[in-house]
């Protein structure tokens, strides 16, 4: 199992690397060309709107007086550097002020949806710890998701195996499970899987009711049984895991959601595809560190042209 | 002193403005802007079509919302925790991970999301929304003891003109000089509110400055980004 996957992610950052060479900026570039398609251009924000509009999102507050004068003649670049790098103001708790914005809006995702809604103070202090790590360490997502979906907060409060799959998808790939990916909540609960070549007495070893169908043929003599998912075989939580952090809906759902954070408004990715594969290539291709994420959308003309309305 | 109570009319404005721009966008609206190039180039809908016309227009999180008043006018609403979000000993009561009037406007805007109760952030500005950005505006820019909206972030001297004032709060809360309709428009609001005050235990210049603050709180321009 886990040589395919991992020769799966070999395939996926080799394709990432390769078309990542010289793609610096290529979202600008797609922006760029998609309006130069339809006989128009970038309309940068006026430098005021921009500054605002950069430190309400990475400091989250309205730039002071010295800041506007500050940043005066910068580009966008300059301009999401200066407030990115802010240190930590009266409201931060003690955190620099980029780190503080992205937990506040983290918080909202991970843990107090209306889907998720954990309630142990430990385990959310615990969770916005590492959760930090992503934008003051440049961690990877992928490295924070393999600790988030074995952390206890997320152990504790989805106890079955299939409500940690729905959960792990929900959550890491943007939308619920189908039907036909029900074998991945198999895979999670791995040795408590009903064997239909055991007696039910010696198999039942679980109160978990979400046992699913599963092909007999998987099982051999002994409790554990496999589960197939995207033409991947596995038979632990790890298993399970390992799946999901290598899938292309994963990096593409963490595009989605800076994007969404960012735009306002959702990624047009059925339309206008090339946008989310293209930065999610390159999300992969520099170790899912989303401070570059970030920054790459941040400082795209989609983030640095004049809003519609002023 | 005057009864400071708010004004139907003064609430009108704001409100209409707040529901013009929460009004959903339709992507295939011709603006009479670039969008009408790529309609007239054979759009079927596609709806991403002014996303890269346009930039980012969003309204701001409630606590960014609380957090920029604060810093602007330097009035303290109070303090909040957000990684202790523990309702049963906060919601209202100065304790927990909350204190003053912090939760109850950071709640009542759309904010402070808790574990217990499953609300997500509002994405529509409705009449109480507005509401309470105006009481949350007036709390903070009626704070005799807050001078962060006026130059110098001291009380304004004798010496000082209504155009010092309006200037230093376009820049600090919109983050703008003010245009010259701007100017026309503030330059009217304090001749009137300096004849004929809001308050009276402060002088007309600072009465009609703290109503300018609360006006332009209480904005889009303010709100959206």
């Amino acid at each position: 199992m886990k040589r395919k996957l991992f020769v799966v992610l070999s395939i996926v950052l080799a394709g990432s690397i390769a078309s990542a060479a010289g793609i610096n900026g290529a979202l600008g570039e797609l922006i760029t060309g998609f309006l130069s398609d339809r006989g128009s251009s970038v309309q940068r924000a006026p430098q005021s709107q921009l500054a605002r509009r950069m430190s309400i999102d990475f400091t989250g507050v309205v730039p002071s007086l010295n800041d506007i004068e500050a940043t005066n003649a910068m580009s966008s670049e300059e301009l999401f550097d200066y407030f990115a790098g802010a240190e930590s103001m009266p409201h931060t708790n003690g955190l620099p002020a980029y780190a503080w914005v992205a937990l506040l809006r983290d918080a909202d995702d991970f843990l107090f949806s209306n889907s998720v809604q954990f309630s142990q103070v430990s385990h959310i202090q615990e969770f916005q710890s590492q959760l930090a790590r992503l934008y003051i360490e440049d961690w990877s997502y992928q490295e924070f998701t393999r600790w988030a979906l074995t952390s206890q907060m997320f152990l504790n409060r989805f106890p079955s195996g299939a409500d940690r799959a729905n959960a792990a998808f929900f959550l890491f790939l943007g939308r619920d499970s189908f039907t036909s990916e029900v074998p991945v909540g198999n895979m999670w609960n791995g040795y408590v899987l009903r064997n239909p070549n055991l007696d039910a007495s010696d198999s039942e070893t679980s109160s978990d009711y979400h046992v699913y169908d599963y092909a007999p043929s998987r099982c051999g003599t002994e409790v554990v049984c496999e589960a197939e998912l995207w033409s991947q075989v596995g038979s632990s939580p790890q298993d399970a895991i390992d799946l999901i952090v290598a899938s292309p809906l994963f990096a593409e759902a963490a595009v989605d959601r800076y994007w969404q954070r960012l735009i306002g408004t959702p990624l047009p990715g059925v339309n206008f595809p090339i946008i989310r594969t293209t930065l999610a290539n390159n999300f992969v291709a520099n170790n899912y560190s989303v401070n570059w994420l970030i920054r790459e959308i941040a400082t795209s003309p989609a983030y640095t042209q004049e809003m519609m309305f002023r | 002193m005057k009864v400071p109570a708010i004004r139907s009319s003064k609430l009108l404005l704001p409100l209409l403005l707040l529901a013009a721009c929460s009004a959903p966008i339709d992507a295939n609206d011709d603006p009479g802007g670039p969008g009408s190039v790529d309609a007239g180039g054979g759009s079927s809908g596609d709806g991403y079509t002014l996303s890269f016309y346009y930039g980012p227009m969003k309204p701001m999180y409630a606590e960014s919302i609380l957090y920029s008043i604060e810093r602007i006018t330097g009035h303290d609403f109070g303090a909040w925790n957000p990684t202790i979000p523990d309702p049963a000993t906060v919601a209202f009561s100065n304790s927990g991970n909350a204190s003053g009037a912090w939760y109850p406007h950071c709640r009542l805007l759309g904010g402070c999301m808790d574990h217990r109760i499953p609300l997500s952030r509002t994405s529509f500005l409705g009449t109480a929304y507005v509401l309470q950005l105006e009481k949350a505006a007036a709390e903070a820019c009626y704070d005799r003891a807050a001078f962060g909206h006026f130059p110098g972030a001291v009380a304004p001297n004798p010496s000082l003109q209504a155009i010092d004032i309006i200037n230093h709060q376009f820049a600090a809360i919109l983050g703008a000089t003010p245009t010259s309709d701007d100017l026309t428009r503030s330059i009217k609001y304090f001749d009137a509110h300096v004849a004929d005050p809001e308050f009276e235990d402060v002088s007309a210049l600072e009465s009609a400055g703290r109503g300018h603050c609360r006006a332009l709180l209480t904005t889009n321009r303010f709100l959206f980004y």
